[in-house]
């Protein structure tokens, strides 16, 4: 397992690579001069040659990659143009905020998608697949940020079950679960819809094999053939997508994160687009490379639990 | 021998809903089985035999077939269990084997656990004592190691050995009664011959009866006491393999004679049995066998021959108008 993880590690590399040249590319590409543009319309040209040549801009293009690559691997992003903080101090005091939605929302697909999914499937045809396969559907085409205001007016304006913005600062465990859960609810909503599609499509192609009827066969009560036989092979393809699907929820949780007015790596990469801060972009590009790949890496590991047939391999 | 049968069937026939309608996929089907004794159940592909094992286990789902007639197994009438009740018989009183080894085993379970398993639904043991069980049955059908390969997947395991993983899980609870679908089939020559030997043996020590499937006329020399020949979902004859072998008398079994490929003979002179077995949207009227039969008469297009002994004396049993003019009363419907 950990000679897996390694290897998978390795493979990493040159993705995280690949992504640093293509980010470097993309804002040198960008027309205008960040020095220009940071310094403002009447600024002196020499004011902004020293700018330049403090940000390193007077140098050549290959040198200027190499030193992003070495800051990089210093764990050194540089700093936000526009408010001088570091990109990797700016990013650590939101990402727990992010992942804790993520994980969130994940639980709410996973809890809601999977026995959905199976129950659908079981139930192929009558009344209780065609309401959640039509649930489903319409889980998947609700955007974000539709439902998340849904949601706001209904349990948090009308009912005020659930704060409408997340309170900030020092706050009691249960308070901040407590705002967390119409977030969790908006993006777990979507997570849950693809998952059940996965499950119910995963369940049935799995009820019809063969060792199903081995075990129906020996007398296996049918409860017990579904839970222990045919929903341990069927959440395998469930895995692999969620795996997959676990980068669009990180990129989902922007629209989310500026519904409910939460801090989080979305709103952070919002504002920087807005003020053009393009260290902070960069940076927060190759945090959102990062994560998706080691959620990936996640993914094969739970994948090798979840499937013996690719441990030994 | 006792003089009961363990397994009676009667008139059992199995239908399908298909396209609205309850079409039947089998017809009239009976046998006895004694004790100790194996039937083989002899056809092409789509004769309704696997259909027919699947029936008498009720492991066809309720919403696309249903079944009529009777399927005795020691006194108890079988044919309108619930589900509930089917679980007590499954494994523990009929066990069934199946043709595919390579699919027929949970890929994410281990072997052992597959084993213990229906051990642990019929009887109450501890997880120790089924492990220990299972054990010793993966030791009795020849798996070498078996305590060490207790823990391993199906996918580890060759397909000979993935057959004797599912005798040893259909042995687990001694079951009276084995329904071996095709279970040789999908090996090779040699890992047959073995699987057969372990079959016969394990039938002897037992006291286990046997309903073997299969296509081969060798197979069932080698395994069977009785056979049945089946045709589109009708026993056309059924006698002992001896009476069988010396005089067989359906035009359909000797057809399957005529089939079997000969080392003495050029490979020009295999009698292949023209056209197949008709779907069942398209069982003809009278004898099914007619339009493919070289002995056709005309009054086998109008109803069905009843299976029934030629000679009153002899159990050598055959639906066929050459042979007797017994029909099948309820031919119409």
């Amino acid at each position: 397992m950990a000679r897996y993880a390694l290897l998978k590690l390795l493979y990493a590399v040159p993705t995280l690579f690949a992504v640093l040249l293509l980010v470097f590319v993309l804002t040198r590409v960008i027309p205008g001069d960040p020095a220009q543009l940071i310094l403002g319309d009447q600024a002196t040209p020499e004011a902004i040659a020293a700018l330049r040549t403090q940000l390193g801009l007077d140098k050549s293009i290959p040198l200027q990659f190499l030193d992003f690559l070495v800051g990089v691997l210093h764990g050194d992003f540089g700093s936000s143009i526009v408010t001088g903080q570091s990109v990797v101090s700016l990013a650590a005091a939101v990402l727990p905020s992010t992942l804790e939605l993520t994980v969130a929302s994940l639980v709410v697909g996973v809890v809601f998608g999977v026995p959905l999914g199976a129950w659908s499937a079981m139930r192929r045809n009558r009344l209780p697949d065609i309401a959640v396969r039509i649930g489903s559907l319409i889980g998947l085409s609700l955007p974000a940020f539709v439902f998340g205001i849904l949601l706001l007016v209904v349990f948090a304006v009308q009912l005020g079950w659930f704060p409408v913005i997340a309170p900030s600062g020092d706050v009691s465990v249960f308070e901040d679960l407590r705002a967390l859960v119409l977030p969790a609810v908006t993006l777990g909503i979507l997570m849950a819809a693809y998952i059940t599609r996965v499950t119910r499509s995963s369940m049935l192609q799995v009820l019809g094999e063969d060792f199903i009827r081995t075990a129906r066969a020996k007398g296996v009560p049918w409860w017990r053939v579904v839970r222990r036989h045919a929903l341990r092979n069927a959440i395998i393809p469930v895995v692999t997508v969620v795996g997959l699907y676990l980068g669009v929820l990180i990129g989902n949780s922007v629209l989310t994160e500026m519904v409910f007015n939460r801090p989080g790596l979305g709103k952070l990469i919002v504002g920087a687009l807005a003020q053009r801060d393009y260290p902070v972009l960069q940076g927060l590009m190759v945090l959102y490379t990062l994560l998706i790949i080691l959620a990936n890496l996640i993914t094969d590991l739970a994948y090798g639990v979840f499937n013996p047939r690719v441990r030994f391999a | 021998m006792t003089d009961a049968p363990v397994l009676a069937v009667r008139g059992l026939s199995t239908q399908f809903r298909i396209g609205g309608a309850w079409r039947a996929a089998t017809r009239n089907i009976a046998f006895d089985l004694y004790e100790n004794q194996t039937i083989a159940l002899v056809g092409e592909s789509g004769c309704g035999k696997s259909i027919t094992c699947q029936t008498i286990l009720g492991l066809l789902p309720a919403a696309v077939a249903r079944t009529e007639g009777s399927i005795v197994y020691q006194g108890r009438e079988l044919v309108g269990l619930s589900d509930a009740e089917m679980e007590t018989v499954r494994g523990k009183e009929i066990a069934m084997i199946f043709q595919e080894p390579m699919t027929a085993l949970n890929p994410v379970m281990t072997v052992g656990e597959q084993i213990a398993e229906a051990i642990r639904v019929h009887r109450r043991c501890t997880k120790a004592e089924a492990k220990a069980e299972a054990i010793a049955f993966m030791d009795r059908v020849r798996i070498p190691a078996a305590a060490q390969r207790y823990n391993d997947y199906p996918h580890q395991f060759s397909g000979g050995m993935r057959q004797r993983i599912v005798i040893a899980m259909a042995m687990a609870c001694k079951p009276k009664v084995l329904l071996a679908d095709e279970p040789t089939t999908a090996l090779d020559v040699t890992i047959q011959a073995q699987i057969l030997a372990e079959l016969r043996d394990l039938c002897a020590n037992f006291n286990m009866s046997m309903v073997f499937i299969t296509h081969s006329l060798g197979v069932v020399a080698a395994i069977a006491d009785r056979v049945a020949v089946m045709y589109a979902g009708e026993i056309v004859e059924l006698a002992s393999v001896e009476e069988l072998f010396a005089a067989p008398q359906h035009p359909y079994t000797r057809a399957l004679f005529q089939a079997i490929p000969r080392v003495d003979e050029t490979a020009e002179n295999l009698q292949a049995i023209p056209g197949q077995v008709p779907p069942i949207t398209a069982f003809p009227e009278g004898c099914r066998f007619a339009p493919r039969c070289p002995m056709r008469m005309e009054k086998c297009a109008g109803r069905p021959p009843r299976l029934a002994a030629a000679d009153p004396a002899s159990p050598h049993a055959v639906a066929c108008f050459l042979h007797h003019d017994l029909a099948l009363e309820e031919a119409a419907e």
